[in-house]
């Protein structure tokens, strides 16, 4: 090699081992505590001028319906527990928080009064019935049943009783009917995802009407202990037949939020999930954290859960998102800062008016965010179920 | 110092195609990244717009500043080649007055 191109190669290099280590710096105003902050009120504001602007809200919505109608669906989840969360947190902020989320309430149960559950489902959805005879997804019914309780939780109104009884009574009978006390939200096809929220519905349910499910709830954990468990990593699986069989292995898109719902069953058994998906799926380096959708030797291709994949580092934007949430629900600083520093350098935020949004993310993504800024507040209330050994055995089929 | 303007112009040119689709508004279209390409925009066009800006950007965070900092250490790294290049040949050396015995020398 020619002397000068050598030289050129050298301070390349140089200038690399330099720079690359402290590109963080330019991050970590946003990554910190303070800029977290900022950033939670900023795309709070952004969610709430959202739903006071049908029009602009509608295109958001359609667009991320054309890709994927569950996300409209769960962009509503995601948003209005972020809500309860915050006048939990903030009381002066109920007068105006309560009617955004019946607003959202009202909105969802009507579109799928009118619509039926597979509005909120993927196309498959209709391709084959059901096993449980109910035909129901808890897909649907798990998210609706904690944004109901969520907002019971907040401030109790008799409208949403019925609603919300109904809903937890629809649940706990299609997970007592299931062989591994799981429901389906696609034909034959549980998700950990919806199971765990669907528990964790429940739990909230229970802390409002004084209702006691934690054997129900204990024996899911006991069955999945047993028949869900990936035995190469310790994980969780994502998804399963009704019967247990294991569809997939364990997803990041899934995990950091089951472990997350998990915490209002058995604060142990998820915290032990976060802690192993952080090993298998966690990554940090140079001040930036990201995660994995497959932990190694389950490598799978990008899909709608995972998101777009970063080549080499394997970081998936769909399992880096829930990853941000599972950090600040087991309050893992270190992690959280080096998220929150991806997130501001390759989310593409947009800041206009005192509002926040990512402009590589969607609504959805962005109420996730919101939910992760904002967690604390409804689960340190609610509390996990009663232990074990007070709660009631129930048999597992 | 060819090698060194040749980095500054290569940095200055990823900042400015970095400012240009930044002052066109490209940002918006990296939401193709979700799958929710920008609105009114054919989607092979929102993915060749989306992609051209994350380069852009990531050249402007990562590939100027380093080339940047490439330039000035190749500076500072010939100066000091340079400096020692000049204290050791013998063309630029001080002449040694005869029958004067170096530092090194035994002088004996």
């Amino acid at each position: 090699m020619a002397k000068p191109a050598l030289r050129a190669l050298t301070a390349l290099v140089v200038a690399s081992l330099l720079w690359v280590p402290n590109v963080h710096r330019l991050f970590d105003d946003r990554a910190g505590p303070e800029g977290r902050a900022e950033t939670r009120d900023a795309l709070l504001e952004a969610q709430l001028a959202l739903l006071e602007d049908p029009a602009l809200r509608d295109a958001r919505l359609a667009r991320m319906r054309g890709a994927n109608a569950e996300w409209d669906f769960m962009g509503r989840t995601f948003l209005v527990l972020a809500l309860v969360n915050h006048a939990l947190a903030r009381p002066e902020a109920r007068a105006r928080v309560l009617p955004a989320v019946d607003e959202v309430l009202e909105e969802t149960l009507r579109l799928e009064r009118e619509r039926g559950q597979a509005h909120f489902l993927m196309a498959y959805a209709g391709a084959r019935p059901f096993l449980d005879p109910s035909g129901r997804s808890v897909f649907v019914d798990g998210e609706i049943a904690l944004m109901l309780a969520a907002r019971q939780h907040l401030a109790r109104d008799p409208r949403w009783d019925a609603p919300l009884a109904e809903r937890v009574a629809q649940i706990e009978a299609q997970l007592q009917r299931g062989p591994v006390l799981s429901a389906e939200s696609y034909p034959d096809e549980c998700w950990t995802f919806c199971n765990t929220v669907a528990l964790a519905a429940i739990r909230v349910s229970d802390s409002v009407t004084g209702d006691d499910h934690a054997g129900l709830l204990h024996g899911w954990v006991e069955t999945a202990q047993q028949r869900l468990i990936d035995p190469s990593t310790g994980l969780l699986v994502s998804s399963y037949r009704l019967d247990g069989t294991p569809l997939d292995g364990p997803e990041g898109s899934s995990i950091f939020l089951a472990a997350h719902m998990l915490t209002l069953v058995d604060p142990a058994f998820g915290r032990a999930q976060y802690q192993l998906a952080r090993e298998h799926l966690g990554a940090s380096v140079a001040g930036f954290g990201w995660a994995r959708e497959w932990p190694a030797g389950w490598q799978g291709p990008a899909d709608i859960d995972s998101g777009p994949v970063v080549p080499l580092v394997d970081a998936s934007a769909g399992a880096s998102g829930m990853a941000i949430l599972g950090a600040a629900a087991f309050e893992d600083e270190a992690w959280t800062r080096a998220l929150h520093a991806s997130l501001a350098l390759a989310a593409f935020p947009v800041e206009e008016g005192g509002v926040i949004r990512y402009a590589a993310s969607n609504q959805v993504g962005d109420a996730v965010l919101l939910y992760a800024l904002t967690e604390g507040p409804l689960f340190d209330a609610v509390g996990p179920a009663p232990s074990r050994s007070v709660a009631m055995r129930v048999e597992v089929r | 110092m060819k090698t060194e303007a040749t980095m500054l112009a290569a940095a200055g040119a990823l900042l400015a195609l970095y400012g240009a689709l930044e002052a066109l508004g490209l940002r918006d279209w990296v939401s193709v990244l979700s799958g929710t390409p920008a609105p009114g925009v054919p989607i092979e066009q929102a993915m060749a717009g989306g992609a051209l800006y994350v380069l852009a950007y990531f050249g402007a965070v990562l590939g100027a500043p380093i080339l940047t900092l490439a330039a000035a250490v190749g500076a500072v790294g010939g100066w000091l080649l340079r400096r020692a290049r000049s204290a050791v040949s013998p063309l630029s050396a001080p002449a040694r007055q005869p029958g004067r015995a170096s530092r090194h020398g035994s002088g004996a």
